[in-house]
């Protein structure tokens, strides 16, 4: 059971940052092409802006998987830390001007 | 398309360093788009488009850390209760503190971490070993927090001092404990810039896409290099910052 929480923190990382990656290199590379074809320039807006929104919800996602696994496992302090912590991001999220 | 390869490659670099360090590599990349005038950005442009940059260095590294059994989960969520309130508590503070007194006081601790860092640079902890002082790395945490919410830099340089001279971390568990926390702080930070339209997103992209390459390679740099080399580039690193925090605090006071 030891190392299942590295395990699912991870896959919840890699799905996360790969696809803000991914939209946000097709958004490069469309870029690219734009100096020879015209692309309209909502459609680059548009992936970008998704790109980076598909990323900073991934550590927020994180927290909290990593928290229903430790509640799956019984593990409460932890699990309430966990549950804590993403509380505390999201108001951070009001907070930070 | 000269603009855009020089920003991937500002991203490489920072994002390497960045995930090598635990650091997030904002260092870097402000400094980079303000002081070369090809980019025209201005200090509040640079910091936005940095912390896209901190969010994808944690990310990049974290997902590799986490593999190779570096990250440590319980010590990062933690340490992320301190950080997170104390980055509450700072933002809240900043505008009744006087920056300019905190900004000379943060460069000693800086120096004083790097000092401790030096000072036991051939020893490293076992990774066995449970962590110590668990409160006093919580209370240190929230210090690091406030002094991030005021100057939106400097968390990571004291998280992994913490972990590592405190709370008896390896140095690289260390340094990926911390690339692991950066990122839901970053991403906060990016929602609000982000909902206020302050990321200038055609220039963000090619240095997000650098700096998560970066992040892959120095996370798979982060295994096999010495750590003492590893604390000597720390060591480096966080005397520039200080230097930096240094100089802007006492130009304040003139």
């Amino acid at each position: 059971m030891a190392g299942n929480d590295r395990k699912i923190v991870s896959t919840v990382i890699k799905t996360g940052s790969y696809t803000g990656i991914g939209l946000l290199t097709l958004g490069f590379v469309l870029e690219l092409v734009n100096t020879f074809i015209h692309i309209k320039s909502v459609i680059l807006k548009t992936l970008a802006f998704s790109g980076v929104l598909v990323l900073i919800f991934t550590p927020v996602s994180a927290m909290v998987s990593l928290s229903f696994y430790f509640a799956y496992n019984r593990q409460w302090r932890w699990a309430a830390a966990a549950a804590f912590a993403g509380v505390l991001i999201v108001a951070t999220f009001i907070f930070i001007r | 398309m000269i603009f855009l390869f020089l920003l991937l490659i500002i991203g490489v670099s920072a994002g390497f360093l960045g995930s090598l360090l635990g650091l997030g590599g904002g260092i870097i990349i402000v400094p980079a788009l303000t002081l070369i005038p090809y980019f025209h950005m201005t200090i509040h442009q640079a910091i936005a488009i940095s912390m896209v940059g901190v969010l994808a260095t944690s990310l990049g590294g974290t997902a590799r850390f986490l593999s190779e059994g570096l990250t440590d989960l319980k010590l990062g969520t933690l340490l992320m209760l301190g950080t997170t309130s104390g980055a509450i508590t700072g933002s809240l503070l900043s505008h009744t503190l006087k920056s300019n007194v905190l900004e000379m006081i943060f460069p000693i601790v800086l120096f004083y971490a790097s000092y401790e860092m030096l000072k036991n640079q051939y020893k490293d902890n076992n990774p066995d070993e449970p962590r110590r002082h668990s409160g006093a790395g919580i209370a240190l945490a929230f210090l690091a927090g406030i002094f991030a919410g005021i100057f939106g830099v400097g968390g990571g340089a004291i998280n992994v001092s913490v972990m590592h001279l405190v709370m008896d971390a390896p140095m690289k568990i260390a340094t990926a404990t911390s690339n692991f926390m950066i990122g839901p702080t970053a991403s906060a930070a990016t929602f609000v810039y982000l909902l206020k339209g302050a990321i200038n997103l055609s220039a963000a992209t090619p240095v997000v896409i650098g700096v998560f390459t970066g992040a892959k390679i120095g996370s798979r740099l982060l295994k096999r290099i010495n750590t003492v080399v590893l604390k000597r580039i720390f060591v480096v690193v966080m005397i520039l910052i200080a230097v930096e925090m240094l100089y802007h605090g006492i130009k304040g006071f003139l």
